[in-house]
Formats: structure tokens, C-alpha cells, sequence
């Protein structure tokens, strides 16, 4: 089976707002996949879908074949926001947590991760600067052994050394046979990582290998343009 | 340059770095790195028979999913530039330096020659009389 997500025949809507009606797509296993769309039509909806945080109000979605469910979150690691993470803690309290929580958590790497980042254990959540807290969510979904991690606009709001250090963070730790889906406005930066590209328009998924898409002479940023405008 | 120490590289972190090799956006990234390694050889920066970094690392080395990394190492396979080895690790394939300088200078000669012809420059003697008066000037 080379897919690792299936959708079939999605619905969600909040109130009068339809975001899917009745949207089939699969997306392939071990690939870094680029979600991309425009504000508001349902990328991190879809994210929240896959790691059962919402739920579809129709259709079925599945991972390695079985049903999203509380059963699946184990298979999927969600990226953090720093106001999910509790500002008491220590990191080491963090990433204890986490490995309380998910038996596929890698504390090893994670410590490794914070040698790299230089972020000291003993430092309490709340008094680390922005970026310091991005790091600490960004090392702890990476260090799960997870078949699907979900990453909902890793790089927004950072500045451009700490961009680069997440791109090169996050492809040292690509979990062999997993897929990364990662949902982003910055095209520019993230695009040499994609090995797949998944736009979503309204109530429509266009879809290619970025590969295919530069041997036909475009750049992946004229592909996004051209899907959106036609 | 990318720096990944031998210990942590294995749990894929990375240590330091310095400048990213900036791809052209609308040609197939797998086929800019395999010209990259190409040119290594050429250069003498990787000589014959010598062993390639693992995947992984030059995935971290060009900013690149190991997926556009294996596609380039598939590609200088084909191209009997590197030979894969089982469990082991990719070498450069011995006399790929030479094999590879004499394409490129083939496709040098071929470029030069079609500029030539471009330009209204047909005849034999018209051209040697150039790359004569071209050679004295180095």
C-alpha cells in the first residue's frame, strides 16, 4: 500500500460554512508533502482532521488503512504551538511529558536536539523567547517514531537563521517510510524540501511531484499560481 | 560546507553550516545535484573510487528530502559515474574523471561550434582561424 492517507468523500462544515463537500484524495507514504491554498479554505482544518482533533462530519479518513480515531493519534505526530506547551515546566518537564505520553518517543533524540538548538534543560517554558519556544515544539513532535507528522506553518513569524536551522532540523529527522505534511504560505522557503506538492482549492485537491513540476521548466511558486488562478 | 559529527550524524543532527548551494527553481532538483557531484569529479574533489556520503547526510548537505537525493544518486548510477554497493555505500566508478572530462569538453566543443554557426561562421578554416587567435590572445 503506497498510500499512507486516504480521504474519501469528505464533508466539514462550521455553521453555514462548507470548507470540504464530499473531497476524495490520497497522499503518498515516505514523501515530504507541501499543503498549500489559500488563507481560510481549509488547510489546517484538514491537518486537525488527520490528527483527530476535529471531526469530519462525513466521510472517511484513514491512516496505514485504519480509520482516524483516538486510535490513530499515536501514528500521528501533531506540530505544538508554544501556547499548547505549559509555561511552568521546565523543558526537561516537557519532554518528560512527551515521553510519558507517546510510547514512540525518542528521548534521546530529543536531548540531542536540545544540545543542537543549545537549549538548557533546566530552563522554565515561559521564560524562553519566542523562537526558543518554537525550537522546544518543533524537537518534540520531531522525536517521535510516528508514521504521519503533521506540521501546520512551521516557519511562520521566525526569523531567517532560525528558518534555516527548522529546514535543515527537520530534514535531518525525516523518519524513514513516514510522510510529512506541511502546510505553508512560504513557497520560497520550503519548496526544495517538497517532494510532493497538494494544493487545496475550494472543494478541489490539484496535485503533483514538485520534480515534475520543474522538469516542465516552472518554478513550484508559477505551478501554486497557476492552479489558484484557473 | 556542512559539518555533521560521525556520532550524531547517525540520529541525523546536525552540527553546523555554512552556505546552501542556491538551485535554479525550474529545473529538476535531483538532476542540479547530480551535475553538482559531477563537477566534483571533475574537479578532483572527489577522486576515483571514492566513497559518497550516505544519503541523509547529503540530504542536510543540499537542503534537499533524501527522496531528490536518492533520484540524483539513481541518476549518476545510469550514468556509470557512481556505483552503488549493497549495505556498503556509492563510490565513484573508476575512470569517471576521465570519462566525464571528455563529455564535457565534447558538449564544450559542440556549444562553441553551434554558437559559431549562429552567427553566420560555416566554414572550417574560419573557425580554426578563431580558436588560433583565441589561443594566442590567452
Amino acid at each position: 500500500m503506497n498510500d499512507i492517507i486516504t480521504v474519501s468523500n469528505l464533508s466539514k462544515r462550521y455553521g453555514r460554512n462548507i470548507v470540504f463537500d464530499n473531497l476524495s484524495f490520497a497522499l503518498p507514504r515516505g514523501r515530504v508533502i507541501g499543503l498549500l491554498g489559500e488563507n481560510g479554505i481549509g488547510k489546517t482544518t484538514l491537518l486537525r482532521l488527520m490528527a483527530d482533533i476535529l471531526k469530519p462530519d462525513s466521510g472517511v479518513m484513514a491512516i496505514d488503512g485504519q480509520i482516524i480515531s483516538r486510535h490513530t493519534r499515536d501514528k500521528v505526530s501533531f506540530l505544538l504551538e508554544p501556547v499548547n506547551l505549559y509555561r511552568f515546566m521546565q523543558v526537561k518537564d516537557a519532554i518528560q511529558f512527551y515521553k510519558d505520553f507517546f510510547d514512540d518517543f525518542d528521548y534521546k533524540k530529543a536531548i540531542m536536539l536540545c544540545e543542537e538548538f543549545k537549549l538548557g534543560l533546566s530552563r522554565r517554558v515561559e521564560f524562553l523567547s519566542k523562537g526558543n519556544q518554537e525550537r522546544l515544539c518543533l524537537l518534540l513532535s520531531l522525536s517521535r517514531n510516528a508514521s504521519v507528522f503533521l506540521l501546520d506553518e512551521p516557519l511562520a513569524g521566525l526569523d531567517p537563521k532560525i528558518k534555516r536551522d527548522f529546514v535543515m532540523t527537520i530534514l535531518a529527522n525525516i523518519v524513514e517510510k513516514a510522510s510529512m505534511v506541511i502546510a505553508s504560505h512560504l513557497i520560497r522557503d520550503l519548496q526544495s524540501i517538497f517532494d510532493d506538492i497538494v494544493i487545496l482549492k475550494k472543494n478541489e485537491v490539484v496535485m503533483a511531484p514538485a520534480e515534475d513540476i520543474r522538469a516542465q521548466g516552472k518554478s513550484v511558486e508559477d505551478y501554486y499560481l497557476e492552479v489558484i488562478e484557473r | 560546507m556542512v559539518t555533521v559529527h560521525a556520532e550524531m550524524a547517525s540520529l541525523g543532527i546536525i552540527i553546523s553550516k555554512v552556505n546552501k548551494m542556491s538551485f535554479k527553481d525550474s529545473v529538476p532538483i535531483y538532476i542540479q545535484i547530480a551535475n553538482d557531484i559531477k563537477e566534483q569529479v571533475v574537479s578532483g574533489k572527489l577522486v576515483d573510487g571514492e566513497k559518497l556520503k550516505s544519503v541523509r547526510e547529503y540530504a542536510v548537505f543540499y537542503e534537499v528530502t533524501p527522496l531528490t537525493v536518492q533520484r540524483a544518486m539513481q541518476l549518476l548510477e545510469t550514468e556509470s559515474v557512481i556505483q552503488a554497493k549493497k549495505g556498503i555505500g556509492s563510490f565513484i566508478v573508476l575512470g569517471a574523471r576521465s570519462t566525464l572530462e571528455s563529455m564535457m569538453i565534447h558538449t564544450h566543443v559542440k556549444e562553441f561550434v553551434r554558437g559559431m554557426k549562429n552567427m553566420g561562421i560555416h566554414t572550417e578554416e574560419s573557425v580554426l582561424e578563431l580558436v588560433k587567435e583565441a589561443l594566442t590572445d590567452e
